[in-house]
């Protein structure tokens, strides 16, 4: 079963996603460089919540006029499967990619919100007593003393429910045209709201649960969408044509921010020329939000 | 809501002003000298009762105004009396005008003053503002008298035209800020000239809750004094003075400090 959007079949499947936990970090720094270099150091290795604990991602780029101190900023968010992992990542990312940036200073992206994890309230102690701190404007802020001058750090960040595994799946005739249908969908993608926490939003081997021949894998490819394997397993997903696939992973604050990117992200790849797109699950029985595609054939 | 109090008279000896909330209603009754008179005597009291007040008129007869406040806000168009905000815990009191002496500062005998909120006067302030500070903010316009920051324990006290003298002496570990050129006292000892992120923040608070904040100050290298080196020393005093100005130690200061300092590990 399929229906068309613009010249792109689109199989009548849907996208599996699961209640996770997020923050979101704004991290300024003195030039927008410095800021985007804190928010690639800190989102890196954070692709999947499988392999690296937590899943993070570079949420957009904000003007001065946007951030509490009025310097070029960028928001980060940040999902884990619980609170507690929320709390435990940020402390390390912050302290190990944010402190350690030049000229940058961190706030929390979240005021307001009712649950919390501490940030500054634990990195504090790496300024060996000699930290001090502000309360300005109803929120606590750490000033960590450092070599270059002084680390400002909100003292603790506010997490919410979010939903991930929101996912697009994009297929083409060959590596380079399926790559620009989802180079395409990710440039419509990115905003409010959502992550993609993979290597600029892309991930070429996306992953079944488990594994045949080892036990150890919490993961393995996802032999029905991979060109090699067409004609050597039974249930090979790929039609006739297709040379290549991608998945595109959508984490958002909310079930809404997932649909509707996974919406702009499908019109976009099929405007730049996916020969098929589809979506990945795990038969509707791991994560309780469900995102049938047919239900996204109205244009954003 | 908000409730307005517009004076119609100057009184004829000081007020006890610490009546004056957010709740109070034409009938409750000030110490006026020996006198007690009724807030409608001295106000027109407009307006219904709400988290807000806003008190118009020359004040500076009345004392205490804004003193123990929580949360809300009180605003004041006009000069007021001693001790206002003295006890604030949270809340805001925005004086537009000047204010006496002890402005938030601690009772005489208290260990500990203000313990949070905000202040924030137009313009100037008399002797020991933000005495005995134990946390929040205090922020004035214009110049702070003798004694700004007398035995604070932290939290900050800024004076964007600068200290008259004897600021921050027994600072513990509060902040105190100068927007003017200024010598501090000998018991505090030069740090660095370096921009600080929380300053940076704090200004933009004052900015946003009425004080005319230059652009260049918020984009500022601030000297960094640390003190009271009679006390903790953890404190800090933090001076601007034009970036065009060179200020800190001069090179032969340096020299000399450093000298000091390997004199010192030697000894």
């Amino acid at each position: 079963m399929s229906f068309p959007i613009g010249q792109t079949e689109v199989v009548d499947t849907f996208a599996e996603a699961f209640p996770m936990r997020y923050t979101r970090v704004v991290i300024t720094a003195a030039t927008p460089r410095w800021a985007h270099e804190a928010a690639r150091s800190m989102t890196g290795f954070a692709t999947s919540v499988i392999g690296c604990k937590c899943e993070a991602a570079i949420e957009r780029v904000l003007e001065p006029g946007e951030t509490p101190d009025g310097r070029p900023g960028v928001s980060v968010l940040l999902f884990a499967m619980d609170r507690e992992g929320v709390g435990k990542r940020i402390v390390e990312r912050v302290g190990q990619s944010v402190m350690t940036c030049p000229t940058t200073a961190c706030f929390d992206g979240l005021p307001g919100a009712e649950k919390t994890a501490p940030l500054g309230a634990t990195l504090r102690y790496f300024a060996d007593g000699f930290q001090s701190s502000k309360v300005i404007a109803g929120q606590r802020f750490w000033r960590i003393p450092v070599m270059e001058g002084e680390f400002l750090v909100a003292e603790k960040v506010g997490v919410e429910k979010g939903v991930g595994g929101g996912n697009v799946i994009v297929l083409g005739e060959d590596d380079e045209r399926a790559l620009a249908a989802a180079e395409a969908a990710v440039d419509a993608i990115r905003g409010d709201g959502v992550a993609l926490p993979f290597p600029g939003g892309i991930v070429r081997s996306g992953s079944k649960v488990g594994a045949r021949t080892s036990s150890q894998m919490p993961a393995s490819t996802n032999h029905q969408f991979a060109p090699t394997l067409r004609a050597q397993v039974d249930d090979s997903l790929l039609p006739e044509g297709i040379g290549s696939v991608f998945e595109i992973v959508i984490d958002g604050v909310s079930e809404e921010a997932v649909r509707e990117a996974m919406r702009r992200g499908l019109h976009a790849a099929a405007a730049a020329g996916a020969a098929q797109l589809s979506a990945a699950n795990f038969g509707g029985g791991l994560g309780p939000f469900h995102f049938p595609l047919s239900e996204l054939q109205d244009p954003p | 809501m908000t409730l307005t109090l517009q004076l119609r008279a100057e009184p004829p000896a000081p007020v006890d002003a610490s009546v004056l909330t957010a709740e109070v209603s034409a009938r409750d009754v000030l110490r006026c000298g020996r006198e007690r008179l009724q807030v409608g005597d001295l106000f027109t009291v407009t307006g219904s009762v709400g988290d807000g007040l806003i008190l118009d008129g020359d004040l500076r007869r009345f004392d205490g105004i804004g003193r123990g406040l929580a949360d809300g806000e009180v605003v004041v168009h006009g000069d007021v009396g001693d001790w206002a905000g003295a006890d604030m815990s949270g809340g805001l009191l925005a004086i537009h005008g000047s204010a006496g002496n002890r402005l938030g500062a601690a009772a005489p005998g208290a260990r500990a003053g203000m313990r949070g909120g905000e202040i924030v006067v137009t313009g100037d302030a008399g002797e020991e503002a933000g005495a005995g500070l134990r946390r929040g903010l205090v922020a004035i316009g214009g110049r702070a008298g003798p004694g700004a920051g007398l035995r604070m324990l932290a939290g900050t006290v800024i004076a964007l035209g600068g200290f008259v003298a004897e600021a921050g002496m027994g600072n513990r570990r509060g902040s105190l800020v100068s927007g003017a050129s200024l010598t501090p006292l000998p018991t505090y000892a030069f740090a660095a000239r370096m921009r600080l992120p929380a300053l940076g923040l704090q200004l933009r608070r004052i900015r946003a809750v009425g004080l005319p904040v230059a652009d260049e100050l918020l984009a500022a290298r601030w000297e960094r004094w640390s003190g009271d080196g009679l006390e903790l020393n953890r404190g800090e005093l933090l001076i601007y003075d034009g970036e065009s100005k060179h200020s800190g130690p001069s090179k032969l200061g340096l020299a000399s400090s450093l000298r000091e300092h390997r004199g010192g590990e030697a000894a």
